[in-house]
């Protein structure tokens, strides 16, 4: 559950550039890295007409639980209701842009939004999708019964429906986040005759207007999608289906797609991308990640209180040497905030680099533990690459004097511990967002509904309530910039890297443009070449 | 003999409650419930876990939930899955066919090897098939199921590309369902058959150390019928054990080899279930698995009886 990740967008200044010289090399990783460093986001050479017809079939790691958009908390789940349903706009790599709202105007103060949906728009069922249903689906993930886990980023705001094809959004304050928000999965827009059915969402029914209709699915074995062919873009899906199959074992999946059992691998591991690259049956996509680890400190206990011995932790740490070990390398180290330099918002200049030890050494004598102290490390077993994260770490604090033992636990046996505040340090890692809003409140404000440890800082908590507020991009990108200086100079967290992810599929699939935002929107452009 | 088998029937009921019980009370000692197994870092709304509690009865006390379970059980309404949130009984009912058929085709695959090879084992005692027999098996017993699994795979699915790599297909007699089941039948049914081949092997020996077959050689039955007649469907009465405990173990715990090869089989969904939480699921599993191995145990007991009709004569 750690991989669960919402689709959302940190801008990649970069990115485009990267993708245009044909996939540059992350600096970070250094000369010796650079080659298991490349992005590649897209074919380097243009693919031709899309051609119709074929069916792509999916490899990925789990089955989907529960494909109710409201309430789906998995990975595999966004990937799947991606292409089942539509939100009222989409992120693609950062910038918003029309889906079920053809336009939309903001008021000049920030408290009106205004959309205006396009009239061809159908639910697989066949009913128009209206305003109705645009109101009836945020005041679904608003009402308390459907327990959903975003409820709260719902609220603030009153829904008007002057027309059909007209809804309007009013706030009490200005919220940067709002159309970010939108575009999620999680705000998909939903039929209601389907969500108030026997079985619901989660049946074998899909309530959306996507491209893609669910046509069956065996749990545990197959979800099979059908070309929508009312889709609103008439041109799209190229695709006649995608059929969904699932496996959570690295070396299986890497055999699926050499042998051609499957035509895309979604997330190989990064031990057999080399592989895999190497195999001239088969295109790489990827290098970009959307998972941020980091060390979490439990200011609510000693010593973990002061920050001089924060402090001396975050220069003890070598976290190039981290992601070697942990990641074979595969992703960048975050030697600032959790946002790697080259998304939208992060601390651009490395706060951190080499290890500082003496320094470290006499932060601890400062704060009187010039001997050290044992402390406890709790992780979740069952991430091979976050163990080993945890180990290195280990071995880093071990030379100035912290004593680590390992408390490796099952992921729900951590959660339950973190709601608790009973962890001293705690190996952790949550995934980009589409707006960097999300985690920086969740995780680090007072009272987030993920602050393990409760670190409460004013300055901070008043710099992400300005960004909140702030409508202007670049003046919002220097509160979060500012906030993130924040986060890793005294904050209750060490940040160490990101990874890098990559997809695989057989040569003759065309049209992959990825999206390490993260966004699963473009499998709509996929067609496959005959 | 009817009266054995219904006297073994009844005492499944006991064995069925205990089992429920403890499973019911296991679970819940584990720690952290199902929303801490949902609540990721996405998951920030106390007020969202608090409904989904209430929604799930984990705000009741033991009794009261237990009462509830086990009340529709004997309605034949398992609950639903926290997760899913369908049936436990669709869960169960949608994944078992595969179980079985994987099972039963892997037991098929080990019995094929392995008695005919035992037989040969020992038979020529110390020869050379014996020992490369002998060898072979220690080779299935030490080589894990999961380094099996790959090497077939790369072999038959990436190499030859005779096989997919993976999944599984609605039953059907056609090629498009069996080509999924070859390989993970056979990864299992190896290490299976190296164990049934040095049972049936042992078991043999014994056997043919009997008098009573010195007494069909002496008095000059043909060797084929002292064997096959005679020795073997005596030493069968320990193999049956064996396969049977096999039977037992596969349906509830293939989970290894239903991974590797995406089938969809109940030992990953026994898998999910503890990992996510979900108690009605787990409970449902392991009342249907338990019941299933008791009925095989049953089924094994009535083949002694088929096999030896001494045990007959005594029920």
């Amino acid at each position: 559950m750690m991989h669960a990740t919402t689709r959302k967008w940190i801008g990649m200044a970069g990115l485009a550039a990267a993708v245009a010289i044909g996939g540059a090399a992350w600096t970070a990783g250094g000369p010796a890295h650079a080659a298991g460093m490349e992005i590649r986001m897209q074919d380097r050479e243009p693919a031709g007409t899309p051609q119709r017809g074929g069916r792509l079939s999916l490899l990925i790691r789990l089955d989907a639980t529960n494909l109710d958009p409201h309430t789906a908390i998995e990975t595999s789940a966004y990937v799947v209701i991606e292409q089942i349903y539509d939100s009222l706009v989409e992120s693609v790599r950062g910038e918003v842009r029309p889906a079920l709202a053809e336009r939309w105007e903001v008021s000049q103060d920030g408290l009106v939004y205004t959309f205006h949906l396009r009239g061809n728009a159908r639910f697989h069922g066949g009913r128009p999708v209206t305003s109705e249903d645009v109101k009836y689906s945020i005041e679904r993930i608003r009402n308390p019964a459907t327990a959903s886990p975003r409820a709260r980023s719902f609220e603030g705001f009153a829904i008007e429906t002057p027309d059909p094809r007209t809804v309007v959004l009013r706030l009490s304050r200005p919220h940067a986040p709002l159309l970010p928000l939108l575009s999620t999965n999680g705000a998909s827009i939903v039929d209601r005759t389907v969500a108030e059915a026997p079985g619901g969402l989660n049946g074998s029914v899909g309530g959306g207007s996507g491209p893609f209709v669910l046509a069956q699915r065996v749990v545990g074995q197959r979800i099979v999608l059908n070309r929508n062919p009312n889709y609103h873009d008439p041109e799209r899906p190229y695709l006649d289906g995608i059929d969904v199959t699932f496996n959570p074992d690295d070396n299986a999946r890497a055999a699926a797609i050499r042998s051609g059992t499957v035509n895309f691998l979604w997330r190989a591991a990064p031990e057999f991308i080399d592989t895999l690259k190497a195999d001239p049956q088969l295109k790489w996509y990827g290098g970009e990640g959307s998972l941020s680890l980091h060390l979490r400190l439990n200011v609510s206990r000693k010593p973990y209180d002061d920050v001089r011995v924060r402090q001396a932790i975050y220069h003890a740490l070598d976290r190039q040497e981290i992601l070697e070990i942990a990641n074979s390398g595969h992703g960048q180290p975050l030697n600032a905030g959790y946002l790697p330099p080259d998304r939208w918002g992060s601390v651009k200049t490395p706060i951190y680099g080499a290890p500082d030890l003496a320094k470290a050494r006499a932060l601890l004598a400062e704060a009187g533990l010039a001997n050290g102290f044992s402390t406890n490390l709790m992780v979740i077993s069952t991430s091979a690459f976050q163990v080993r994260s945890a180990e290195v770490i280990q071995q880093q604090l071990a030379k100035i004097g912290i004593r680590v033992t390992l408390r490796l636990v099952e992921a729900t046996v951590s959660n339950a511990a973190l709601r608790r505040d009973d962890f001293d340090l705690f190996q952790s890692g949550f995934s980009l967002s589409l707006d960097p809003d999300e985690r920086f409140s969740s995780a680090f404000v007072t009272d987030g509904g993920t602050n393990y440890g409760k670190w409460s800082e004013p300055e901070y908590d008043r710099l992400i309530l300005a960004a909140r507020g702030e409508t202007d991009r670049a003046k919002r990108e220097a509160l979060y910039q500012q906030a993130e200086t924040i986060l890793a100079i005294r904050g209750p967290v060490a940040m160490t890297w990101v990874s890098a992810d990559y997809d695989v599929v057989r040569r003759n699939v065309m049209g992959y443009v990825g999206d390490s935002s993260p966004s699963y929107r473009f499998y709509r452009n996929l067609w496959l070449a005959r | 003999m009817l009266r054995l088998v219904l006297l073994r029937m009844v005492a499944v009921v006991p064995v069925l409650f205990g089992v429920s019980v403890l499973t019911f009370l296991l679970v819940r000692l584990v720690p952290g419930d199902v929303v801490d197994a949902l609540a990721t870092e996405e998951f920030d709304d106390p007020r969202a876990e608090a409904e989904l509690r209430r929604l799930f009865g984990l705000d009741q006390p033991l009794f009261v939930q237990f009462g509830t379970w086990i009340w529709g059980v004997l309605h034949g309404d398992l609950g639903y899955s926290y997760r899913s949130r369908r049936p436990v009984l669709d869960e169960i009912l949608d994944r078992f066919p595969l179980t079985l058929e994987l099972t039963l085709a892997a037991l098929l695959v080990s019995v094929v090897i392995a008695i005919p090879l035992g037989v040969l084992s020992a038979t020529r005692r110390n020869g050379p098939v014996d020992t490369g027999a002998r060898l072979l098996s220690l080779l299935g017993l030490s080589i894990p199921n999961f380094w099996l699994g790959i090497l077939l795979m790369a072999l038959f699915a990436v190499h030859l590309r005779w096989l997919p790599s993976g999944g599984s297909n609605a039953f059907a007699f056609a090629w498009d369902h069996f080509k999924f089941l070859i390989l993970p039948a056979v990864t299992l049914g190896a290490s299976l058959a190296a164990e049934t081949m040095r049972m049936s092997r042992a078991a043999l020996l014994e056997v043919l150390a009997k008098d009573y077959v010195r007494t069909g050689r002496a008095k000059g039955l043909h060797e084929r019928v002292v064997i096959y007649r005679h020795a073997l469907r005596n030493a069968l009465i320990p193999v049956v054990t064996v396969v049977g405990i096999q039977a037992g173990a596969l349906l509830g715990g293939t989970v290894v080899v239903e991974q590797i090869f995406s089938w969809a089989g109940l030992g990953s969904l026994v898998v999910r279930a503890i990992v996510q939480r979900d108690y009605p699921l787990l409970q449902g599993l392991i009342l249907f698995l338990t019941t299933f191995y008791v009925i095989v145990g049953l089924m094994v007991d009535i083949a002694y009886m088929y096999l030896d009709p001494r045990l007959r004569r005594r029920g």
